[in-house]
């Protein structure tokens, strides 16, 4: 087997960017993705069919009172999570990096908001990221969105009132979905079908951006290539490639200079424990620790008026961060929280207004799915969830059909994140009054994204790597995606992602004889 | 078109339980939609269970509980569930969806709880009866695909 520079295992977000931000500057990079090829042409408008972009490998067990649902968050394929995330990409805030410092809760990330600024910067002019930021009144320092903000339907239009009404402010939703074209990709059609994947490319995914850069510099994409284990020197402090098997069993092994994991927040903790005796990479022993998931609080209504649901992105119209900043003076619970207002939304599915209200059947249910398909309104907050070191990843007794350990999960979650949550969806209850809906209700709590795992920090004791996701005890085994955060604060992942993979990139490719060495 | 994982009973309850739940459901192809996926393999499979923490094969979560079905209605009916009236079958669903009905296995072979099947089997059937193209336009909703699905919920060849 021919050795190469860099093996990067997945092609999700992290993945992605990495592989073509190294191979940009040269270096030989191979992408081992553990599920199918997936090519735009495959992105099928329909809520059924998006399910196959959904992790479909090796079981996870999930236990614990608030599991973190790793089939709908976790993706299977080409362009990972990521291609079939819903692109709401706003900034983590300053004091997100700072919990334990200004709190004394939870952890401090290595890093200040200062520091991932610039890369946050510059993800959003390569990228592209459609919004307002003189309207997003709470947003930290950063240049203003090259795009401007998605369009307003009525949806959205309906329920601002409700927040204009007690006295709360509402913005557009920063968005990675061309609102008009930009770096060679189409303007977005608004038609609500980011779940199933955005075939148009207006959409931020891997296969629209990052992964064509790469691909044009000759990264080699090996799908179906299912990582097994990390192969390490003979001192254990040197990773020099590893092995894979692909969809026959057969049990490859692939030699690097590099090796970077960016399997997401399960997989990448599951590679590592079952690399070495007590793990890889753990002399903190925090390997798998600090699992997170932030829990949505979903808010449902019907209007008098017409709301076209059916119209808008999955990711929402509008935000609110009114709950953000200051984490400890929320009335119920300790954190950060924000509001996407007005999802598009399909008939079924998870999501979908069908499964809204499941006390409904028989003719009150097609009573119901006549009214809503034009009257309906939703928005979802995403709610912080304070890291616990017993929530967590670790090898279950069970293997897959290569004979590896299964990850088995736990995660409850903090009571004060939980308190956080339901003091939530009592404010979505009370704006959606406020708006004037004829009916309105919650959800359960969804677990939506998954972080933690691998997170980083100043020291081999604190955290599994430092602040560029390099393991502190394997100087060229690095980990890329959202679990290397500390903490979760209360917005989406992955345009952070994103900024600290752009960060690492940058870092490896300034110091690759060190590391390598 | 034949059946290559359910039998023609399990066919008959599944048909008669999401129709009552989900009106439709039936003539929108419930069954066909299980029965299919049931036979697809694992990773292809595209019912809603996939993202409830089960992991396939899925068939006996399906055919254990039309069994307990029928046990739990002859038990509280003392009649077939295709003999129900409309308002006894509604009273069941009513239950079900709530707790597991008198008679609903709880020991041996265990079927799935009859509140899980009950969302599970309503959300199966809300995706044939109201997911697809033709269904949007039964609802003057527009579909607006970017690529359409050349069957409702088989992959493409």
């Amino acid at each position: 087997m021919k050795k190469t520079d860099v093996i990067i295992v997945g092609s999700g977000a992290a993945g992605s960017l990495m592989a073509a931000k190294l191979s940009e500057a040269g270096k030989k990079v191979t992408i081992l993705e553990a599920g199918p090829e997936r090519r735009l042409e495959d992105l099928t408008s329909s809520q059924i069919h998006a399910r196959r972009l959904k992790w479909g490998g090796a079981p996870v067990e999930e236990n614990g009172r608030q599991p973190i649902g790793n089939v709908f968050n976790s993706g299977y394929g080409t362009g990972g999570s990521a291609l079939h995330h819903y692109a709401v990409w706003p900034r983590l805030h300053v004091e997100d990096f700072k919990v334990k410092s200004l709190y004394n809760r939870a952890v401090d990330w290595p890093i200040d908001y200062d520091d991932i600024r610039p890369f946050y910067d510059k993800i959003q002019q390569e990228v592209g990221i459609s919004g307002d930021h003189t309207a997003e009144i709470w947003r930290p320092k950063g240049d203003p969105y090259p795009l401007p903000p998605v369009p307003a339907f009525q949806q959205s239009e309906v329920i601002a009132r409700g927040f204009a009404k007690l006295g709360k402010r509402t913005s557009p939703l920063p968005l990675a979905i061309n609102s008009r074209d930009y770096q060679g990709r189409p303007a977005c059609l608004w038609d609500g079908w980011c779940d199933a994947g955005c075939p148009t490319r207006a959409l931020a995914s891997p296969l629209a951006h990052y992964l064509p850069k790469a691909i044009k510099q000759d990264v080699n994409i090996i799908h179906n290539a299912a990582v097994t284990r990390i192969l390490t020197d003979k001192s254990g402090k040197k990773a020099i490639g590893v092995h894979y098997q692909n969809k026959d069993g057969a049990k490859i092994t692939q030699m690097a200079d590099v090796v970077i994991l960016a399997a997401y927040a399960i997989q990448n903790p599951r590679l590592l424990l079952n690399s070495a005796e007590g793990g890889l990479a753990n002399r903190s022993g925090l390997v798998g620790a600090y699992i997170m998931s932030h829990a949505a609080a979903l808010v449902y209504g019907l209007f008098d008026q017409e709301t076209a649901p059916y119209m808008g992105a999955t990711g929402g119209q509008m935000l609110n961060q009114d709950s953000y900043d200051h984490k400890d003076q929320r009335t119920k619970g300790f954190g950060s929280y924000q509001w996407m207002i007005a999802q598009a939304v399909k008939p079924n599915d998870l999501l979908g207004y069908g499964g809204s209200n499941p006390g409904l059947y028989g003719a009150k249910l097609t009573e119901f799915m006549a009214r809503a398909a034009h009257h309906f309104g939703t928005m979802t907050a995403c709610v912080e969830d304070l890291p616990v070191k017993e929530n967590h990843v670790k090898l279950s007794s069970d293997r897959d059909k290569f004979g590896i350990p299964l990850a088995h999960i736990h995660h409850t979650s903090h009571a004060d994140s939980h308190a956080l949550w339901q003091g939530a969806k009592q404010e979505g209850i009370e704006i959606f009054k406020a708006a004037g809906a004829t009916e309105f209700w919650n959800g359960p709590l969804g677990p939506m994204h998954i972080m933690g795992g691998t997170i980083m920090g100043d020291t081999a004791e604190n955290s599994v790597t430092n602040s560029y996701g390099q393991c502190h005890d394997i100087d060229n085994l690095f980990i890329a995606g959202p679990g290397l955060f500390p903490t979760s604060g209360g917005v989406n992942p992955t345009y952070t992602v994103h900024a600290l993979t752009l960060r690492s990139s940058e870092y490896i490719l300034n110091n690759w004889s060190g590391v390598i060495s | 078109m034949p059946f290559r994982s359910l039998n023609q009973k399990q066919v008959s309850a599944l048909d008669f339980l999401s129709d009552a739940i989900v009106p439709g459901a039936k003539s929108s192809g419930l069954s066909h939609f299980i029965d299919h996926q049931l036979s697809a393999p694992n990773e292809d499979n595209l019912l809603i269970l996939r993202y409830l923490r089960m992991n396939p094969p899925f068939k006996n979560f399906y055919t254990s509980a039309l069994k307990a079905f029928e046990r739990s209605v002859r038990l509280k009916y003392n009649k077939s569930p295709f003999d129900l009236s409309e308002a006894e079958i509604s009273e069941f669903i009513s239950i079900m969806m709530q707790k597991n009905p008198a008679g609903w296995p709880e020991t041996g072979q265990v079927p799935p709880p009859a509140p899980l099947f009950y969302f599970v089997l309503r959300s199966d059937a809300i995706d044939v009866t109201y997911g697809t193209m033709s269904s949007f336009d039964s609802m003057d909703i527009p579909y607006m695909a970017h690529i359409a699905p050349s069957h409702p919920w088989k992959a493409p060849s």
